[in-house]
């Protein structure tokens, strides 16, 4: 029998040790049952979990062992965040509104981790509907960040984030609707990517924002998160926006610190402004070094429109979000008032005003507003023309360069409560993520080192649409050359 | 520039299908205010001229055969209902 040991497995080495022999998937699933229980609930970083669906899962794996299928995820550990539909497990969207929901069928993605071999590993935390950047409009309480327990993992996937970093599980899911992967993956030293919008089918994602939203990875390295769009990618004829004629895998794109030499780094200008943290810029400087002394050319560029992004998503997001969760009434799922003697429409009122919560509530609120007759054309129109704006300079930046860099937050986690009374100024910390999800782009967060208080600090990796094999590339050699994420781990 | 008050306030919130309690609805009235305050910055855009964008550039649309397929049975779909009674949901009385 292997000793396993925390912080030593990834995705990668599980699946290979498991086919191998090296250890058995009971062995994988017993480690990480027993750091989940010994940490969970500190960190409340899962909304469900459930020992004796692990076992029968590890069970019928062994079979598929036995039987020689190809699994390339076999007795990988997965945690799915809490807005993607898991059949029979409960799926909340971290919301009172859908309490003791079981969705009677399995997200695209959740069939493809079976199919792969993987064993979910219970549901992670999250903001309400994914509607957040700090995990704290969560209605089952807020996520710490396992580096400082007083500070936030980020968000909306800030259960999935923690986990990873405090090697929960070795992967999971999260969801990316304006930087809700790359955040969390910052604030807690992991790795997470934002794939392509059309790579990797929604269907099964609670929808907030459907023009915006995208399932993606979260691990530890980055072998790991190409091994899991590999597995996840594809076309699925549920999801109207998923693509439909084949393109590359993008594991194999991946080699070593080499692939530095010749590549084209942008450094977008507009985020290095002063509002950015000393310990965010010097973080970023070093990596410009280190991509130079590898053999990478970095230059200045300009995303002029990309200031607008704030306002353009939040008005095209919360327009959207007031859309999809029109579907809540209290008829089909979800929460009905108890109240007794209302109308139809009172109930359905009844029921929304009791099972959304206050985040929730505003930006319906807010996307109402800028839908409403005599105002959409002075909001929404203008934020969905300034997104055709921000998409064109991006398009202008990857003329000259084949990757940009950025960071994915003005600073490194701030402190849990900050932010609580003031949701302006935490809508203006987003304003690294949003123009990647307005222009449907892949980016992804990778560990950048630390600031001078030993919170982790992410740089953001920014492709051309389509060009996720590029972006994984360049952050693998990164990664290769300054493996941060092995220097140092939170204490638990 | 809109002046968000507590009449537009409670009008937005019926368009919504939401009931505000006191506190809620003054926290909306100065958030709201804010936020649409910031996001007036987009009034000063030139825009006459751009088509607006509603989805990712990225995003071509794909389309499947318009054929029946298999779908929930009636009673996975009703699994989760708050209140139903065989294959129907149930709501209150809507015709007095």
């Amino acid at each position: 029998m292997s000793d396993l040991q925390p912080f030593s497995l990834t995705a990668t080495s599980i699946s290979q040790g498991v086919r191998s022999g090296e250890f058995s998937p009971r062995e994988v699933a017993d480690f990480y049952i027993a750091r989940t229980e010994r940490y969970s609930p500190g960190l409340n970083t899962h909304l469900y979990w459930d020992r004796d669906d692990i076992w029968q899962q590890v069970q019928k794996l062994e079979g598929r062992l036995r039987a020689k299928e190809n699994l390339p995820l076999a007795g990988v550990p997965v945690l799915i965040k809490d807005n993607i539909c898991t059949k029979g497990i409960p799926t909340t969207c971290a919301s009172k509104m859908l309490a003791g929901f079981r969705p009677p069928y399995d997200a695209t993605v959740v069939e493809r981790l079976r199919q792969a071999g993987a064993v979910i590993f219970g549901k992670a935390n999250c903001d309400e509907f994914a509607m957040g950047s700090s995990n704290e409009h969560s209605a089952y309480g807020p996520v710490l960040n396992p580096w400082n327990q007083a500070y936030v993992p980020g968000g909306s996937s800030g259960g999935s984030a923690a986990a990873v970093a405090a090697d929960l599980a070795p992967v999971a899911l999260g969801s990316d609707t304006g930087g809700s992967i790359r955040q969390p993956a910052s604030f807690c030293g992991i790795a997470g990517m934002k794939p392509t919008y059309g790579r990797i089918s929604r269907y099964g994602l609670v929808a907030y924002s459907s023009s915006l939203d995208q399932i993606g990875p979260m691990a530890r390295t980055c072998a790991d998160l190409a091994l899991l769009v590999d597995v996840l990618s594809g076309h699925d004829p549920r999801d109207a926006t998923s693509r439909a004629d084949p393109y590359p895998t993008v594991a194999p794109q991946l080699t070593g610190p080499d692939a530095l030499k010749g590549m084209r780094f942008g450094l977008v200008q507009e985020f290095f402004g002063s509002g950015l943290a000393e310990g965010t810029r010097a973080a970023l400087t070093a990596a410009v070094q280190t991509l130079r002394d590898h053999g990478a050319t970095v230059q200045e560029v300009s995303l002029p429109t990309i200031p607008l992004s704030v306002s353009a998503y939040y008005l095209i997001a919360s327009a959207e979000a007031s859309a999809n969760l029109a579907r809540f009434d209290g008829v089909r799922y979800g929460h009905r008032t108890s109240k007794s003697g209302l109308s139809l429409k009172q109930m359905l009122k009844a029921s929304r005003s009791e099972g959304f919560g206050r985040e929730v509530k505003q930006r319906i609120m807010l996307g109402t507003f800028a839908l409403s007759a005599g105002y959409c054309d002075a909001y929404y129109a203008k934020a969905a023309a300034a997104r055709r704006l921000i998409t064109a300079d991006f398009a202008a930046a990857f003329a000259k360069v084949d990757v940009l860099l950025a960071p994915n937050a003005p600073s490194a986690a701030f402190r849990i409560g900050e932010m609580e009374h003031d949701p302006l100024a935490m809508y203006l910390g987003d304003i690294c993520t949003l123009g990647v999800n307005l222009a449907g782009l892949p980016a992804l967060s990778v560990p950048g080192g630390f600031d001078p208080s030993g919170l982790p600090i992410g740089l953001q990796l920014i492709a051309p649409a389509w060009a996720d094999g590029r972006l994984l590339r360049a952050a693998h050699a990164y990664e290769q050359a300054h493996p941060w994420a092995k220097e140092k781990q939170p204490l638990l | 520039m809109v002046v968000i008050d507590a009449a537009l306030v409670q009008k937005v919130a019926g368009l919504a299908s939401l009931e505000l309690s006191d506190a809620e609805s003054t926290y909306a009235l100065t958030h709201l205010g804010r936020i649409l305050d910031y996001v007036a910055e987009l009034e000063r855009l030139p825009t006459a001229q751009l088509t607006a964008l509603a989805d990712a550039e990225a995003l071509p649309a794909f389309e499947r055969p318009d054929e029946v397929s298999l779908s929930l049975s009636a009673e996975a779909a009703m699994a989760n209902a708050p209140a139903h009674q065989a294959t129907a949901f149930q709501v209150p009385r809507i015709i007095e």
